[in-house]
């Protein structure tokens, strides 16, 4: 295409070319060649015509080349990103309607444009509060040095549905007997039910360490949530607090789901609740507390409604049953490996809901009461004295050892001590007559203690004087041997003798 | 108590004594090894096996390693395991006999 303006210069020079052209003609045609003057006329005429015709077209083409260069000009910024731009209209007919156009589609192009950013930094702000305050709510998960006490295993989950959940689980002691555990939901979503779930948490911990009855504490918790409850949320809760050294539990359910129970070798079954109503609505409500006790090898399973209201792609529901089903699962059921339950049931759920996406938090929490393991049991025997009865009693010795939870490494210096005594006694108590011996073998938080009351002879075996250990061998004796490896061997051996009785003592601290 | 007894060159005698040297066993153990060593100018009693003594066993290997003594022969104890030798240990008895 060839440059406008030459194109224009191209078009100024043909017209005023021809017209020139036709006046050097008529000048020429009249006063030399003498040719007919109306044909002259005529050829006058028409370079007139021409040249007014020419300018004509040129000044039109110059007009609309201006609005088309403005139009053009005006597309470019658009096309840069400047939605700013209206272009000046006092054109009419087509042209100016095109202008008009134009301006109005610049316009709402900007409007179109300035929404979207709009919505958009709305939408990043709020995704961002909300992984911060997720990540804040995250960093409140409560203490693991819990899941590894001897009393008892803990484990929990929770996933949430959105960024930021409405579900949460707590554990903690109250006091150095007393375990508090719960799983709770709280009705609402986004940041304000989130930052209620968190008063909530903090409060059911600051209430239970600073009240005394299970059924206080909860009172004050919902009087306190009920208080601070602007936006009608509600939580439902089930919590339990438990007594480590006996294994009685106090629980409440308000308005949560059922728990499971297992019995140690029974089927998981659901536990049976009064109802109670949800807490934060009704300040003055009567809280039902209920009681029951939990043996060695008992487990209870809690969870939130984000299981049981799983759906799948036909808008079926988890349900209770199908929870009881899974976890009665004999691979499941039989393990005592509170992760691997959790697991099975979430494979479970997973598998149900396909590829239906989650819709709402799903907490679980698995708690197994492992019995007292610092109860000071006492266990005791009495036999007579002889050196026969070693066999039994060394039986006696080791089966005890093991119920009270005592090590190999210690059984052996267990063994050595109590054959000592029991031999020493044997052999020198009751030298005239029949008698027996009386043994007690207790743990004592960590002390392992044995003492040996006989009512023969009254002798303190303390006072034999050890043996050289540092004689030859022909000089060696054997007297005080065995004492001797007691006194070596334990970490106290004491004497009385009281109510004509001989009592020894011996301590062994345990590792 | 299982006694396990291997003859060597030269009057020598290898005795494996398996399991407890307790007040129960003690006595056959000993008795089973006097009798043995009569004509027996070494003795090594393999310990390998033994879980537990006490001063029944301690008094026991005694009245052996003073037999040996009397006739001139020597007594070595092998294959000690750990706890054994602590007691060994604590009652003097790695000092007056060959302990290994």
């Amino acid at each position: 295409m060839l440059n406008r303006n030459k194109s224009k210069l191209l078009l100024l020079l043909i017209t005023f070319g021809g017209f020139l052209c036709g006046l050097v003609f008529c000048f020429v045609g009249y006063f030399i060649l003498k040719i007919n003057p109306l044909f002259i006329g005529a050829v006058f005429v028409l370079s007139v015509i021409f040249l007014i015709l020419g300018v004509a077209y040129l000044s039109l083409l110059r007009r609309y080349s201006a609005s088309l260069r403005k139009l053009s000009h005006m597309t470019q910024q658009i096309g840069s990103g400047n939605f700013d731009i209206q272009a000046e209209n006092v054109e009419e007919g087509e042209i100016g309607e095109l202008i008009n156009n134009f301006n109005s589609m610049s316009k709402n192009i900007k409007n179109y444009v300035s929404d979207m950013n709009i919505q958009a930094k709305k939408e990043a702000t709020s995704k961002s509060e909300l992984t911060i305050a997720n990540s804040i709510l995250n960093y409140t998960v409560p203490s693991s040095f819990c899941e590894n006490m001897d009393e008892f295993d803990v484990y929990a989950t929770m996933k949430s549905a959105k960024e930021v959940g409405g579900d949460f689980y707590d554990y903690f002691f109250i006091n150095p007997t007393q375990f508090m555990f719960l799983v709770a939901d709280v009705a609402g979503t986004g940041i304000p039910a989130a930052l209620f779930m968190m008063n909530t948490k903090e409060l059911i911990k600051n209430m239970a360490k600073e009240n005394s009855s299970p059924k206080r504490i909860i009172e004050k918790i919902n009087r306190k949530l009920c208080s601070i409850n602007k936006k009608n949320f509600f939580v439902t809760m089930f919590a339990a607090i438990m007594d480590i050294s006996t294994g009685e539990i106090f629980f409440i359910n308000c308005g949560h789901n059922p728990p499971l129970i297992k019995r140690k070798d029974g089927k998981y079954k659901y536990l049976e609740i009064a109802s109670n109503l949800v807490l934060g609505v009704y300040p003055n409500f009567n809280y039902k507390i209920q009681k029951t006790k939990l043996n060695e090898g008992d487990i209870l399973f809690l969870y939130t409604d984000g299981i049981t209201e799983a759906m799948d792609d036909r808008d079926e529901l988890y349900g209770e049953t199908r929870l009881l089903i899974c976890l009665n699962d004999y691979r499941t059921c039989e393990s005592d490996d509170l992760k691997k339950v959790i697991s099975d049931v979430q494979n479970d759920v997973k598998s149900f809901t396909g590829e239906r996406e989650q819709i709402d938090d799903v907490t679980m929490l698995a708690f197994k009461y492992n019995g007292n393991k610092k109860q000071t049991k006492e266990e005791t025997l009495s036999l007579p004295a002889k050196i026969e009865n070693f066999g039994s009693f060394n039986s006696w010795i080791e089966s005890t050892a093991e119920k009270l939870n005592i090590g190999k490494a210690d059984l052996s210096r267990l063994q050595l001590v109590s054959e000592e005594v029991f031999v020493n006694i044997a052999n020198y108590a009751y030298p005239d007559k029949k008698g027996d011996v009386d043994i007690s073998f207790k743990k004592d938080g960590n002390e392992i203690v044995l003492r040996f009351v006989d009512s023969g002879v009254q002798y303190n075996p303390l006072e034999k004087a050890n043996p050289d250990i540092n004689a030859r061998l022909r000089d060696r004796k054997n007297g005080g041997l065995g004492i001797f490896m007691v006194k070596k061997s334990v970490d106290f051996v004491g004497y009385e003798y009281k109510d004509n009785q001989n009592i020894l003592t011996i301590k062994i601290l345990y590792a | 108590m299982e006694i396990e007894k291997i003859m060597g060159e030269d009057n020598s005698l290898c005795i494996k004594p398996a399991g407890r040297i307790d007040i129960m066993s003690a006595g056959t153990f000993s008795k089973e090894v006097l009798s043995s060593i009569e004509n027996i100018n070494a003795l090594t009693l393999d310990f390998s096996e033994v879980i537990y003594i006490s001063s029944a066993g301690l008094r026991a290997i005694l009245e052996i390693a003073k037999n040996m003594e009397i006739k001139n022969g020597s007594l070595y104890i092998v294959n000690v395991p750990r706890n054994i030798l602590d007691i060994f240990r604590m009652t003097g008895f790695d000092k007056i006999l060959n302990i290994g």
